[in-house]
């Protein structure tokens, strides 16, 4: 129980610190309130835009939820198809690789083209960001399949679908929620820079206050964006684990 | 080569891997139906080779090989480790066998239960793996092996990673499950020990290119308990083995 208390304030003695010599800073004149605002002036904000933040941060999450969501689900699927065929791997693999080293910001402009303003382009462009991760860790897991147990399956004729269903998907379990768990923060970053450019959410608030000069908002609205990360990483990481408990027994 | 009901037949049997080379090089033996063999070789001799033949993971690269199976499923395999899938419990895990055979699910579990308590572990259905010991893990994968009532059981070194006690436990159990059930039973091993508790008849293959150098009966009881192993019938044949392995490794090495 001390532990656990230690290990909850000592991270939070640092952003004390920090928090106090930036109040300081900006209350004696040091750095202007506009490159660096007291963090009084940031704590004021969400009470003073309680609703705003409220509804932009509720637009961000979902957003990267569905986003993640739908990553989960293709870049699974994708995974099979690339296990099931080598010409296939062979042919489409490098073009997977493409979600993973695109800069979302350059084509984050030509997503509202097609797509237009608004949510559905802040799913689509964090459903970009958080696909590769699902497709390269369910890839790996289907492939590191038991070769013993393979050979079980073949002994007693096992159609491929029944090695697929029976034996590859269940064993990637771990691997598939690994690769969720990276997909989490990036659908995140996904979400927030879509709504950059097509408006809306906590990336909506950010862009919109700095254009006013408003940083202690840009502030407030980073600080939520970061703490829904965390939430959604924290809720991803216990359904992980109960899922994890399940499908290995209680014991470690 | 004889005529008469043998289960397995090997005829000029050659086995070579591009990777390898030459593994198997001209077998020829016959086992007739309910026999125990032991495969007894060093590693790398080529026994898990010759086992995977017979169970049809590999073919020969030239010459004959018969089994005589009820059907396709009529083999059973147990490995040198457990491997029973984590997420299911031991009773889906020992079912796996009849679920890709199709059969109904309600009988699946039925048979499932009766394989563990052949193996004594009657009540274990509902446990995942990691709630076992290696030695009920092992135990669990030969009812796996058994459940679908093979004519023809397949082990390849199962108890080499056990602790002495549960190894010794689980050969004096497997022999009564073979005295009990009678199908045809293939067992690879490198202990001379294990070669000699659990075979009628040991068959000792050379270094690779592995041939079939003894071919040895076992004369002890059909029925093997612990006492026997401080027997001294036991060790005569132990004896008689290590004897032997002694002469094949001179002549091998001239």
């Amino acid at each position: 129980m001390k532990n656990l208390t230690l290990r909850i304030l000592l991270p939070l003695i640092p952003l004390v610190i920090i928090a106090v010599v930036a109040e300081m800073l900006s209350r004696y004149g040091v750095v202007a309130p506009y490159i660096l605002p007291p963090p009084s002036d940031i704590f004021a904000t969400f009470s003073t835009d309680a609703a705003e933040y409220y509804s932009a941060t509720k637009d961000t999450i979902s957003a990267a939820l569905l986003g993640l969501v739908l990553a989960g689900i293709s870049g699974v699927i994708i995974a099979i198809l690339f296990s099931s065929s080598r010409l296939i791997e062979r042919s489409l693999y490098p073009y997977a690789t493409f979600f993973q080293t695109v800069p979302i910001v350059s084509i984050a402009p030509l997503l509202v083209i097609w797509f237009g303003f608004g949510f559905r382009t802040v799913v689509i462009s964090s459903f970009i960001v958080s696909i590769f991760p699902v497709i390269a860790n369910t890839f790996a897991g289907l492939r590191a399949t038991d070769p013993a147990l393979l050979d079980l399956f073949r002994l007693y004729g096992s159609s491929r679908l029944n090695v697929l269903l029976k034996l590859r998907l269940p064993q990637a379990v771990p691997q598939i929620l690994t690769g969720l768990k990276i997909s989490t923060g990036l659908a995140m970053i996904g979400a927030v820079i879509g709504e950059f450019i097509a408006g809306g959410g906590l990336g909506g608030v950010i862009d919109a206050s700095r254009t006013q000069q408003r940083l202690d908002k840009v502030f407030a609205a980073v600080l939520l964006a970061s703490f829904s990360g965390l939430l959604l990483l924290f809720l991803l990481n216990l359904l992980s684990n109960s899922i994890l408990k399940t499908w290995k027994g209680h014991h470690d | 080569m004889t005529i008469g009901p043998e289960k397995i037949l090997f005829q000029n049997v050659h086995k070579d891997f591009q990777s390898t080379g030459k593994v198997l090089r001209d077998l020829n033996f016959t086992a007739e139906s309910g026999d125990f063999i032991v495969l007894l070789g060093r590693s790398g001799a080529g026994k898990s080779t010759l086992l995977r033949l017979l169970a049809g993971l590999e073919h020969p690269t030239s010459g004959l090989l018969k089994i005589n199976l009820n059907s396709s499923n009529d083999r059973g395999y147990v490995f040198q480790e457990p491997h029973l899938m984590p997420w299911r419990t031991l009773a889906e895990n020992v079912g796996l066998p009849l679920e890709l055979m199709g059969v109904a699910k309600k009988e699946i579990l039925a048979r499932a239960e009766t394989a563990l308590k052949q193996v004594q572990l009657p009540d274990a259905g509902h446990l995942k793996p990691s709630e076992l010991s290696g030695g009920m893990k092992m135990r669990a994968s030969l009812a796996r092996a058994l459940v679908a009532e093979p004519s023809l059981l397949l082990l390849d070194e199962p108890f080499a990673a056990l602790d002495e006690q549960t190894r010794f436990k689980l050969s004096e159990d497997l022999r009564e499950l073979w005295f009990k059930k009678r199908m045809t039973v293939v067992f690879v091993t490198h202990s001379v020990q294990e070669a000699c508790f659990l075979g009628n008849r040991i068959l000792i293959l050379s270094e690779r290119p592995s041939v079939i150098k003894h071919d040895v009966k076992i004369n002890l009881p059909e029925v093997r308990k612990m006492d026997l192993r401080t027997d001294a019938s036991f060790n005569n044949e132990l004896k008689k083995i290590y004897d032997l392995l002694d002469s094949t490794q001179k002549a091998g090495s001239v």
